[in-house]
């Protein structure tokens, strides 16, 4: 550890008194390639597949990388290169937020919806910056923020869609307003689907979903350049099916806040700082009442109450190098119960802590630094975390102690990480990149001190392990990309090796889940290796005519056998073309079938499936207010297919229409 | 100037985020005070006077079918002296009318902690329309000899805390198993100990002292059991001792398998219920 925060302070030093340059670096060039507009109003392109849905998931399911695990048509799961919860780290405005349920029926990014975000960024395990922590990568949301625009003091827009198969309304609003001093932006949004209907026309039973969710983002400018910013959003979900699980969810709420000091003073040698405070509260409640064949009726809460502060200092430019610094403190609270209800009438109910009060602590400081010189961008990163974290509750403690654990102190990890990404323009068109990282990550709280926690996909019971020791990663990329007016395209190829993989392995103990296969307890095991190759072009044709294409293939095994949900070879190509008032999209998704899979895991064998959409925007030709309507089909030949990453072996959903009316005053 | 606010806004900003962490639930462990008599959370069961001491007889709780802890404070006449040095022993009886028989017991010792003298008494039976019990107590004090016998209610608990039957080893020597913990079972870890005599004679239950018993805790509702149980082993005095582990609350079957020191099968479906919220 000290070797490599001494190797670290001889690098940074070396970075800083390396050469004078004069050219000023834009950040916002450098950190990420992708950069997600999921604005629903203002996308200035033809059309965008999924525009038009405000259900995140699907919106980022179109980044790089990035696939989406299902357990029904809600609350899809975010995977980055096989990567989920845990190894990746997501963030909303620089806020954490940690899920309720223990069985990720409600991912983080399950409580923003799209039409109130303004950017998503995805950053590899290489790329990320020394604000987040994610080890196989992170994804960083932006909400949208309200502008001072003295010309147009309110500004209000809606949409309102209606989709077949779900037979689903989504209604919208934004409400923005701006004095002086004060801009303000409400965000409303409203949704309900009933079940989807698959290719074969049969039903989904229980994936129906109704939410809502409601966002203030509020600006104050207290001087032209100092600004406190506020933050809420409140997000409820009703209602929601899981047709993978053997339960849905009654009810799933967040209240989630952040006030945010920003000042663009200098401060030591840095233009500009950051510096907020933040708090969410979320609430989940599975519930098992709707379904058929109930073995024991069961309630399952889960609470999750995260609250952080978070120091950004940016822009400390030193001869050609631009370093940023970030300082972090977060605290996360869970507890997740499971009370079982015999109805023999004479038994009282059966309880368990399932997340027993655990606590967790985090500090982290972090530098990053971009360098250019001649040809080449030079931009590292390092970040040391320190996690600390253990049980509140006594009987949640005398749970663990029943199995055999020590939990008289508490579990403390130093995490540092260390990223760096070479980048070299061989010419103006042609640039290669290459990057390296090495880094650390602690357990989750699931991993340490979920006890029994039921896996559906596998129908294993999985326990934690207080025990387990910190995952290391070592990640390189190599990239080539080519850019000229008309054309670009962009590769990568990719490889994480993890040692003490975290990793859930048999164990002869008796399953708690009624009819469960067994229970698996989390170890670290040696070896994890992933690799991929991601490909992407966009070509313009004319001002008019445009298409992308993208390819996708992503391996995943430790050495004696493939691991599981692990995405096929995938592409995506697509065409846009505008015309006067009209915008039309054609576009087609394509998955290879998957041969690689583990049935031990869960998995199974998937077919290759081909699957054509289209759609047609007409902008109403009215003077003042901007109003569109649209249609647009996926899946329009109704063709059956399954996602590989679909738990349990459900169907996707079949041919959808979507009709949509956009009104901006 | 900017940086005296920057530093006043992140000093409230801490603050704001300590009273955020403190808001949380703190575990409830206050412990109760400890009360100046350790008799007092005892059932008393009578106070009886004799030539050379005042007696009185408490059991842990009401008594039971079952391990019962007894005490028996003993007093110089007439006064709060207790007396520390006399040697007391009992005997438990029923009386059926017909016939009468005894029961598995330790004779009490001098306790400092508790100031009274503690022993133990496993009823076999509950007392009532068959029969009644009574404990003597016979207390030799400096060679004096008193006896107080005490008619005893024994009741029988919903879930039972005795077992017994014939060893399937030679089909003739009854056993009795009286769970002694976990008498306030909770989720994780217990104690589990259990007592076993055999019957000799209608007046003598002699401890079983060299059985092997596998224990395997259950919830038969759900068709789990849970990992991490210790086999009870033979202490003292027919106390076995081991550890069970309940993985949540609710109710559990712990199945015992009890063999011979020949590793003959005594009988292999004893269990006890337990249940607790």
């Amino acid at each position: 550890m000290k070797r490599i925060c001494t190797g670290l302070l001889v690098l940074v030093s070396y970075l800083s008194y390396g050469q004078a340059d004069t050219i000023t670096v834009d950040l916002t060039h450098l950190s990420l390639e992708d950069v997600l507009v999921v604005d629903t109003w203002e996308n200035q392109h033809a059309l965008k597949r999924t525009t038009d849905n405000h259900q995140l998931e699907l919106q980022l399911k179109q980044l790089k990388g990035v696939n989406l695990i299902s357990r029904g048509s809600f609350a899809q799961e975010v995977v980055y290169r096989g990567q989920g919860d845990g190894r990746i780290q997501v963030k909303l405005n620089g806020m954490r937020i940690y899920n309720a349920c223990t069985d990720r029926m409600d991912p983080s990014t399950s409580y923003i919806v799209a039409n109130n975000l303004s950017t998503a960024e995805v950053a590899s395990s290489c790329e990320s910056q020394c604000s987040n922590s994610g080890l196989a990568g992170s994804l960083n949301l932006k909400t949208k923020e309200p502008t001072f625009n003295r010309a147009d003091p309110w500004r209000l827009g809606f949409s309102q869609q209606y989709q077949t198969n779900t037979n689903g309304l989504n209604s919208a609003f934004y409400l923005e307003h701006n004095t002086q001093k004060l801009a303000w932006r409400l965000n409303g949004t409203w949704f309900k689907n009933g079940n989807y209907y698959d290719g074969h026309g049969n039903e989904v039973l229980y994936s129906q979903n109704e939410k809502q969710n409601w966002a203030i983002n509020s600006v104050y400018r207290l001087s032209p350049k100092r600004f406190i910013k506020l933050d809420f959003i409140y997000d409820l979900a009703t209602n929601v099916g899981y047709p993978a699980l053997p339960m849905d969810v009654s009810k799933a709420r967040a209240v989630i806040g952040g006030i945010t000091y920003s000042s663009y003073h200098n401060i030591g040698p840095f233009t500009h700082f950051d510096l907020k405070l933040y708090h969410n509260d979320i609430y989940h409640e599975m519930d098992d009442t709707q379904r058929e064949d109930v073995f024991m009726h069961m309630d399952m809460p889960g609470w999750s109450r995260t609250t952080g502060l978070t120091f950004d200092a940016f822009g400390w430019k030193t001869g050609n190098h631009s370093i940023d610094v970030s300082a972090e403190y977060y605290t996360n609270f869970r507890r997740a119960e499971m009370t079982m209800y015999p109805d023999n009438g004479t038994e009282p109910p059966m309880f368990m802590f399932t997340w027993p009060d655990a606590r967790i602590h985090g500090s982290a400081i972090g530098i990053s630094d971009h360098w250019h010189f001649g040809k080449n961008m030079l931009a590292s990163t390092f970040r040391v975390d320190y996690e600390t974290s253990g049980i509140v509750d006594e009987t949640g403690k005398d749970q663990w102690i029943g199995m055999g654990y020590d939990m008289t102190t508490n579990r403390s990890y130093v995490l540092p990480q260390i990223k760096t990404a070479l980048t070299h323009h061989l010419n103006k068109k042609n640039s290669l990149n290459t990057a390296i990282s090495y880094g650390m990550r602690g357990p989750t709280t699931s991993k340490l001190y979920g006890f029994y926690l039921f896996n559906a996909h596998d129908g294993f019971d999985y326990l934690g392990n207080p025990d387990l020791e910190a995952e290391q990663l070592f990640a390189t990329e190599l990239g080539y990309s080519f850019a000229t007016e008309k054309l670009k395209l962009t590769s990568t190829v990719f490889t994480q090796f993890y040692s003490n993989y975290i990793f859930g392995l048999a164990t002869n103990y008796d399953e708690m889940t009624y009819g469960a296969n067994g229970v698996r307890e989390y170890y670290n095991v040696d070896k994890a290796t992933f690799w991929g190759i991601e490909l992407g072009t966009e070509y313009a044709f004319t001002t008019n005519l445009s298409s992308t294409a993208k390819v996708d293939y992503l391996r995943g095994f430790r050495p004696e056998f493939d691991l599981p949900l692990i995405p096929p070879l995938q592409g995506t190509l697509a065409v846009n073309y505008r015309y006067k008032q009209f915008s039309f999209l054609a576009q087609s998704r394509m998955a290879a079938e998957q041969n690689h899979y583990n049935t031990e895991y869960g998995d199974r064998y998937t077919p290759a499936y081909v699957l054509l959409d289209a759609g047609i925007e007409y902008k109403l030709p009215f003077k003042r207010t901007e109003a569109a309507v649209s249609l647009s089909a996926d899946n329009i030949f109704d063709t059956y297919y399954r996602d590989h990453l679909n738990w349990g072996g459900i169907s996707s959903m079949g041919r959808i229409l979507i009709f949509t009316l956009k009104v901006k005053v | 100037m900017n940086i005296s606010k920057t530093f006043a806004s992140m000093a409230t900003a801490v603050c704001l985020v300590l009273s955020f962490t403190s808001c949380e639930k703190g575990d409830d462990t206050t412990k109760q005070p400890i009360s100046s008599n350790p008799l007092d959370s005892y059932a008393l069961a009578g106070v009886k006077n004799t030539t050379n001491a005042d007696v009185k007889l408490y059991f842990g709780e009401e008594a039971f079918v079952g391990y019962n802890t007894v005490a028996v404070e003993l007093f110089e006449p007439g006064t709060q002296n207790v007396i520390e040095n006399a040697i007391v022993s009992f005997l438990p009886m029923m009386d059926m009318g017909t016939m009468k028989h005894s029961t598995p017991f330790t004779n009490p010792a001098f306790d400092v902690d508790m100031d009274a003298y503690m022993g133990s008494s496993t009823f076999i039976m509950p007392g009532g329309t068959m029969g009644s019990w009574t404990i003597a107590v016979i207390i030799d004090h400096n060679g004096n000899i008193d006896t107080a016998t005490f008619d005893i209610d024994v009741v029988e608990k919903t879930e039972a805390k005795l077992i017994s039957f014939v060893s399937a080893v030679d089909s003739t020597t009854k056993l009795f198993v009286a769970l002694k913990e976990p008498s306030a079972p909770e989720i994780g870890l217990n104690n589990f100990e259990v007592m076993v005599y055999k019957k000799e004679s209608m007046m003598s239950f002699p401890p079983a002292t060299d059985l092997n018993i596998e224990i395997d805790p259950e919830m038969p509702t759900m068709g789990h059991g849970s990992p991490n149980n210790e086999n009870p082993v033979h202490i003292a005095d027919g106390l076995y001792r081991g550890k069970v582990n309940f993985t949540m609350s609710g109710y559990w079957k712990v199945n015992m398998s009890i063999t011979d020191n020949n590793g003959k099968t005594v009988k292999d479906d004893a269990y006890f219920n337990i249940t607790f919220q």
